[in-house]
């Protein structure tokens, strides 16, 4: 039993549970048992704990100087009112306090923004990228390349061919199965919205925000898509794209005759037909790609 | 002589309205830090730093002297980040095709990039890193950096988001596979 489990190779989740020491420690010891002889999952392995150290590499923004003092200025006559109210802090509940506007239904006391005493921020420095964590970020990527580059340097002859060289194939092929997966939900909002019910509004909020979350992701798709030289694909989802914003953007309940522009780009683009070929193209390449073991 | 955070703490349970200040003034700028990871808005972030300080305020007397007083913060802090994105009614709208073509780059790979543009790319796999954050849902983004930063348990992130562990599971898993298939390009050889 123990010998099947170390011969079947890792699943993302296997080693995403192990990067963040969350298997058990018999999951982990058949886990390193199996790294030790499988160039391609430990490849695998390195890719992922790559990209999670990208993850750590962005600059998020400090907060503005003098946070500290402005922090407290909006608490200090809460805090100041609060104890001459009860006189010993923590032997009541924060309900009691006046001057503070609930707008949760828990014991968590919400103040509302006070735009007189607080001047609205200074915005610029919201997402800027300061140089330090830039030049972070780069270190940081530069062990990345270093651990990467060992990772990926050719096999001797005795490792297993399929491995380490086809290590961005094997990348590729993860985004296709990401994309193939959008694409395949983009078509299921727009084959209901074509079919839907001539005589019934149509259009609801949850709808919208479906498809807010597939304009989202599908930009995001579309550029890395279009990083590996995959023009078809990022056509195809530029032009779902704008029917999607159209979706997301429109009110929250609208009749069919609002939405037969819509309807009528999708059907003078083909977009459903496109994207069942493109998902059918995509589910052949995959199972072609697939290894055999 | 330096005092330590739980004599400061005690304190403030005590009615020292100064030992408050000098906790705010002492770590506000770390709870931003804690909370901008999860609501990804800055001023947005400021309101919940303030939030995190009133409900500390309130539970001074919850506070056991042998815990981390800065464990102790974080964890109000989570909570209260966590209690925003819940009632968060606004949707993030979908940004105009031009934002993306801003950002947009013809960078390869980065390990084809000579030393001297690292600095650039660096900028650009930061950017596509916060992008591909914001496209998660709420419920991926906090799972995930609870798990990722926080360096809370699955069982411990379940229990705060209220969900089964196997649904906080395949929440981390989702977002982790967005991460690899966005950032695919950049640890590509």
């Amino acid at each position: 039993m123990r010998q099947d489990q170390t011969a079947r190779h890792l699943t993302d989740e296997d080693l995403l549970l192990d990067y963040y020491g969350e298997a058990s420690p018999e999951q982990r010891a058949d886990m390193r048992a199996h790294l030790e002889t499988c160039d391609r999952c430990r490849a695998l392995d390195r890719e992922l704990r790559a990209v999670l150290a990208l993850v750590d590499t962005e600059p998020l923004p400090d907060a503005p100087p003098g946070f500290e003092r402005e922090m407290w200025a909006r608490l200090e006559p809460h805090i100041q009112s609060s104890a001459v109210v009860s006189g010993v802090n923590g032997t009541r509940d924060s309900s009691v306090v006046s001057g503070f506007s609930r707008t949760r239904p828990d014991n968590a006391v919400r103040l509302k923004p006070d735009t007189t005493v607080r001047p609205k921020p200074d915005t610029a420095w919201r997402f800027e990228f300061p140089r330090w964590a830039l030049a972070a970020a780069a270190a940081v990527l530069a062990v990345v390349s270093f651990s990467l580059g060992r990772a990926w340097a050719p096999a001797p002859p005795a490792s297993s061919p399929e491995s380490i060289a086809d290590v961005r194939a094997v990348s590729e092929r993860l985004l296709r199965s990401e994309v193939e997966e959008h694409l395949e939900r983009s078509q299921r909002v727009l084959v209901e919205l074509v079919n839907a019910d001539d005589t019934a509004p149509v259009m609801l909020a949850s709808d919208r925000e479906r498809a807010a979350d597939l304009v989202a992701a599908g930009r995001l798709y579309r550029r890395s898509v279009e990083e590996i030289g995959d023009a078809d694909t990022r056509d195809l989802l530029e032009d779902v794209e704008r029917v999607l914003v159209e979706i997301a953007n429109g009110p929250d309940v609208e009749s069919s005759n609002d939405l037969s522009e819509v309807r009528a780009r999708i059907s003078d683009q083909d977009l459903i037909f496109r994207l069942r070929l493109m998902t059918a193209e995509m589910r052949a390449r995959e199972a072609r790609a697939r290894p055999t073991w | 002589m330096h005092e330590s955070d739980p004599a400061i703490v005690a304190r403030a349970r005590d009615g020292d309205v100064d030992a408050f200040r000098v906790l705010v003034e002492q770590h506000s700028r770390y709870l931003f830090g804690v909370v901008i990871r999860l609501i990804r808005n800055a001023d947005e972030a400021q309101d919940v730093v303030q939030d995190t300080w009133m409900k500390v305020h309130a539970q001074l007397a919850r506070f056991e002297a042998r815990s981390e007083v800065r464990t102790w913060l974080t964890r109000i802090a989570v909570n209260c980040a966590i209690d925003h994105l819940r009632s968060a009614k606004r949707r993030e709208a979908p940004h105009d095709p031009a934002d993306l073509e801003e950002h947009a780059t013809d960078a390869g790979p980065f390990m084809a990039q000579p030393g001297a543009d690292r600095l650039v790319l660096a900028g650009e796999i930061g950017a596509r890193v916060g992008e591909t954050m914001s496209c998660l849902t709420r419920i991926e983004r906090a799972a995930f950096m609870l798990r990722h930063v926080e360096g809370m348990s699955i069982t411990e992130i379940g229990e705060e988001l209220g969900l089964k562990t196997s649904a906080t599971k395949h929440c981390i898993f989702r977002a982790v596979r967005k991460m690899r298939a966005a950032l695919a390009p950049f640890v590509a050889v």
